[in-house]
């Protein structure tokens, strides 16, 4: 069982990496669905473990709102507003690659301090170098569609930090989570829409009127 | 069962009004909907006055002296701006700014926004606390962007990316919160419960806990518009329907200040240093500072409002600060009497935008004679909101400050007063401005009352009534929430 464990956070480590270094959009999607898909896949393999029901209901969740419903919002809108968009990034590949395993370190070391009780918490590490790496999505990418990829990247690594101190947030919660994230998909979809309509572009640098 | 009933009628009334095509009877609607919210709001309250605190369903909601100060607030505010919204949403379809289906939308987003933000105040789990303020911001991002124009646009973008991202921190705080909890007393369902938290007689260690309240802070705090977390708060209070942004300022803040105090609470209860004050006054002086400059330069009217509402959340944040019972008392008055007349400010602002058609300050001329009704409200309002005696935002402020003083907090409260005194001077002379001089011949047509006007008198009359004097059951209700804030009671 470990061993899944293990492949499943290295595949969200990789896809995080990877959404970071993209060039197009349409792919960002792909792999964030892979990464909520892992998710599920970690949640499952978790619940069988411990033989936990409602984990078992999270992890069906995970897979129908984070890896189905919320890529597939994106991508309409997506392809509303043309499939061949380029996620533009405000730095080159090369240094992205490179801050991205800053923050992976970071989220090593700043991780022990936690004091849990069980020694080094992997898992929670992997959870904070994401968490990074999806803010660092949301500060160096243009657009907005990638902007609210990255914020569901924050979501999946807070997701896994539950996960993995706590065996995730209690049920009632985990679905309310759901619910606010799946809202906040659909009005991000709206919104850039709109954007794209009102002012012929998704990238956010074009929102510079109000001021002061 | 009452609590739920509180929840579920703005939700019936903001499906009904968004199903109903006929705008005279969707105005009915929502009139009837408005009022039996407001009415269940009130049993609540004094419900909670009489016996302190309401359990129901299991636990699932609980509510206490500090929820009630917060739902009378959310009342208060969402009454006066669902009455005001019928006169100003008539003027902007005859404008032509509306449409039938937004003003459709209007409606049911509006009463969705009030159930989100008397949800907040009433859930006994810290977790589901977040996911009623989550879906606070997202409902409200709607009503931003419901003029669909590009600033409006830009105004929901900003609001929305930086309120959840904020906000993802504050949940990495209740993880922090909830692991240590589980940790502690093992697994259960309630070891987020605010019941739970404020009970338990084995702290947590205390860095896990100190961890989880700053990350709180940061996260609710951007919510709650603290420096240098306020960002959206001026784009999105300007941009938004005059009413909503009532709601906003007035209400909207202070139920995100709500889940601060709640963790703020837990914190003193099991740690008791003094870390957690200070931070808060840290912040709040700092929102007090960053805010000063903006207010003087404004020329947009309710982004001078939302600079102004940085600064009052600023000196809330202080009061907690200071500590205390008065000075927790006094912050918690001061929240209530910001809410009364910023409300009454913003809707003000709305009617002398729709009269002048323009947002400019500058272009805004002699609205005490051109605007019999609301010349004079926004005057007193503005005098009040920068806390002028007789009104009641000097009670709270010179209250606050008296017990800065005498707990010997010297400095920080010398450079309090001069912001203070100096954000008076500001605030006097931009409304100064607006409501002085000659009507600029564009405007020249007297204002009628109305919607627009009436119901604001309510909001008003507490600033008149608590500068003068405080009920007795009001003060009993503020000792009691200050006394559960300082971890002397429940």
């Amino acid at each position: 069982m470990d061993f899944w464990l293990d492949v499943t956070v290295v595949a969200l480590m990789v896809s995080t990496s990877w959404i970071i270094a993209i060039r197009y959009i349409s792919s960002g999607i792909k792999w964030l669905s892979f990464q909520s898909l892992m998710l599920s896949l970690l949640t499952g393999v978790l619940a069988v473990e411990t033989g936990r029901t409602d984990l078992f209901v999270i992890a069906v969740l995970t897979l129908l709102v984070k890896a189905i419903a919320i890529p597939y919002i994106l991508y309409r809108t997506l392809r509303a507003v043309g499939v061949d968009r380029q996620a533009e990034k405000t730095f080159g590949r090369d240094r992205l690659i490179i801050a991205v395993l800053a923050m992976w370190a970071i989220g090593y070391y700043v991780t022990p301090d936690f004091g849990l009780g069980y020694g080094h918490n992997v898992y929670l590490s992997v959870a904070i170098g994401m968490l990074l790496s999806g803010v660092l999505i949301m500060i160096t990418h243009k657009k907005a569609l990638m902007q609210g990829i990255g914020l569901i990247v924050i979501e999946n690594s807070l997701f896994l930090a539950a996960l993995s101190t706590s065996f995730g947030m209690p049920f009632l919660v985990d679905i309310g989570i759901f619910l606010d994230v799946l809202v906040i998909v659909v009005l991000i979809s709206a919104l850039s829409f709109r954007m794209d309509e009102l002012l012929s572009s998704m990238s956010i640098e074009k929102l510079r009127r109000l001021k002061g | 069962m009452i609590l739920l009933w509180m929840v579920l009628t703005p939700v019936v009334t903001g499906l009904v009004c968004g199903v109903t095509r006929q705008q005279r009877i969707q105005e009915i609607f929502h009139l009837i909907g408005s009022v039996a919210t407001f009415v269940l709001v009130l049993f609540v309250v004094w419900d909670l006055a009489q016996c302190g605190s309401i359990t129901a369903m299991n636990q699932f909601f609980y509510a206490d002296a500090l929820s009630a100060i917060v739902l009378l607030i959310v009342g208060i505010v969402s009454f006066t701006a669902s009455l005001h919204s019928i006169g100003y949403m008539q003027k902007e379809v005859v404008d032509g700014h509306l449409h039938d289906t937004q003003l459709r939308s209007y409606y049911a987003l509006l009463h969705l926004f009030i159930a989100t933000m008397l949800f907040v105040p009433i859930v006994n789990n810290l977790g589901m606390m977040w996911v009623g303020i989550e879906a606070t911001t997202v409902v409200s991002a709607f009503l931003v962007a419901l003029y669909r124009t590009a600033e409006s646009l830009e105004a929901a973008w900003k609001y929305l990316i930086l309120c959840s991202v904020g906000i993802a921190f504050a949940l990495l705080g209740l993880v922090v919160l909830y692991s240590s909890s589980v940790q502690v007393y093992g697994a259960a369902e309630n070891r987020l419960n605010w019941t739970f938290l404020s009970h338990v007689s084995q702290p947590l260690p205390t860095h896990l806990l100190l961890l989880s309240f700053v990350l709180l802070l940061v996260g609710y705090g951007t919510k709650v518009g603290l420096a240098p977390m306020h960002f959206w708060l001026p784009d999105a209070h300007s941009q938004a329907p005059s009413p909503a942004s009532a709601l906003l300022s007035g209400a909207l803040l202070n139920t995100a200040f709500l889940a601060i105090l709640r963790m703020f609470a837990i914190v003193i209860r099991m740690d008791g240093s003094l870390f957690v004050s200070h931070i808060m006054l840290v912040f709040g002086l700092l929102s007090l500072f960053v805010a000063f400059p903006f207010i003087l330069l404004q020329q947009d009217v309710k982004r001078m409002l939302a600079f102004s509402s940085v600064e009052q959340m600023g000196i809330i944040a202080f009061g907690i600060g200071i500590g205390g019972e008065v000075g927790l008392a006094a912050a918690l008055l001061q929240m209530f009497n910001h809410a009364m007349a910023k409300s009454t400010l913003f809707m003000t602002a709305g009617n002398m935008t729709q009269h002048y058609q323009t947002k400019n300050m500058r272009r805004m001329r002699g609205a005490l004679r051109s605007m019999p009704y609301s010349g004079p409200i926004f005057l007193v309002a503005a005098f009040a909101v920068s806390g002028a005696p007789p009104f009641s935002l000097f009670t709270s402020e010179f209250a606050l400050t008296a017990t800065a003083f005498a707990d010997g907090y010297w400095f920080v409260s010398a450079l309090f007063l001069v912001v203070i005194a100096a954000i008076f001077g500001v605030m006097v002379y931009q409304a100064g401005r607006v409501v002085l001089g000659d009507a600029p011949h564009r405007a020249q047509g007297k204002e009628r009352g109305g919607w627009r006007t009436i119901p604001l008198l309510l909001p008003l009359s507490f600033v008149f009534l608590f500068g003068l004097f405080i009920p007795h059951a009001v003060l009993e209700l503020l000792q009691h929430a200050a006394l559960i804030l300082e971890g002397r009671a429940q």
